[in-house]
């Protein structure tokens, strides 16, 4: 099972699903597909992703859930 | 006013089928799990008449071409997208779904292919069927794969993958 943080990284950046999908160079339905996790992208689309957000692959994709943001914003707010 | 030639006026027949049309812009693909099911079934039941033979050969025949016909828009309209295409971009999942809804239907149709190979031969020695009507078996067989070989990878391709809602969040 792959876990993926694309949706929460579009909305962060406001980029809707076509736009990603052309900037990537796939379908908009792939995106969708892959936010669903209906589809395991290949490494060549996953690094393109992640180059497009300009992140690490790994803080897009996960063999593990990724933790939710609200517990992360919590921690940081008690540590704070 | 100056009469059309006859190659302009066969073109305007041609565009009125809104056939060329589909050219110039990429479909809209759906699901077309409904049509697939139908043209698998027409054509299943039509090759069944047709082996009665004698009187209900027609009677088959005409079932497995409405069967026919109707299979031939699941490769137009369908959920999987061709080879090579000028109008529509293919990317690795539409390769993916492509690719697993072939490698399912093509040992279904070599089923039936094998079926047809030995199953013909053999009901013509059994009941002594005239040489006309094997031939057109042989015929009404092959478009019975070919309705298999539209209809089996699109029914895949709808079951296996639930569309993605289209409009942007």
């Amino acid at each position: 099972m792959l876990y993926n943080r694309i949706a929460l990284f579009r909305a962060e950046r406001g980029i809707s699903r076509k736009a990603l999908a052309e900037a990537v160079g796939v379908n908009p339905q792939t995106i969708g597909y892959l936010e669903r996790g209906d589809y395991k992208p290949s490494l060549e689309l996953a690094m393109k992703i992640a180059a497009e957000f300009e992140v690490a692959i790994e803080h897009l994709f996960s063999f593990t859930p990724f933790e939710p943001v609200a517990a992360v914003l919590r921690r940081a707010g008690d540590a704070a | 006013m100056t009469a059309k030639p006859l190659t302009e006026r066969l073109d305007d027949i041609a565009n009125l089928t809104g056939i060329p049309a589909l050219t110039t812009r990429p479909p809209k693909r759906r699901p077309l799990r409904g049509l697939a099911l139908v043209a698998l079934v027409l054509g299943t039941v039509g090759m069944a008449v047709t082996l009665f033979g004698g009187r209900v050969l027609l009677i088959g025949d005409g079932i497995l071409l409405a069967g026919f016909v109707l299979s031939g828009w699941l490769p137009l309209m369908g959920p999987i997208k061709p080879w090579m295409s000028f109008t529509e971009r293919v990317d690795e999942l539409d390769a993916q779904i492509r690719a697993k809804a072939y490698l399912t239907a093509l040992p279904i149709i070599l089923f039936a292919a094998v079926c047809g190979l030995v199953g013909l031969p053999v009901l013509a020695w059994l009941q002594h069927r005239p040489p006309a009507e094997m031939v057109a078996l042989g015929g009404f067989a092959a478009m019975y794969l070919l309705i298999l070989w539209n209809a089996v990878p699109t029914l895949h391709a709808s079951w296996r993958h639930q569309p993605v809602e289209e409009l942007d969040d």
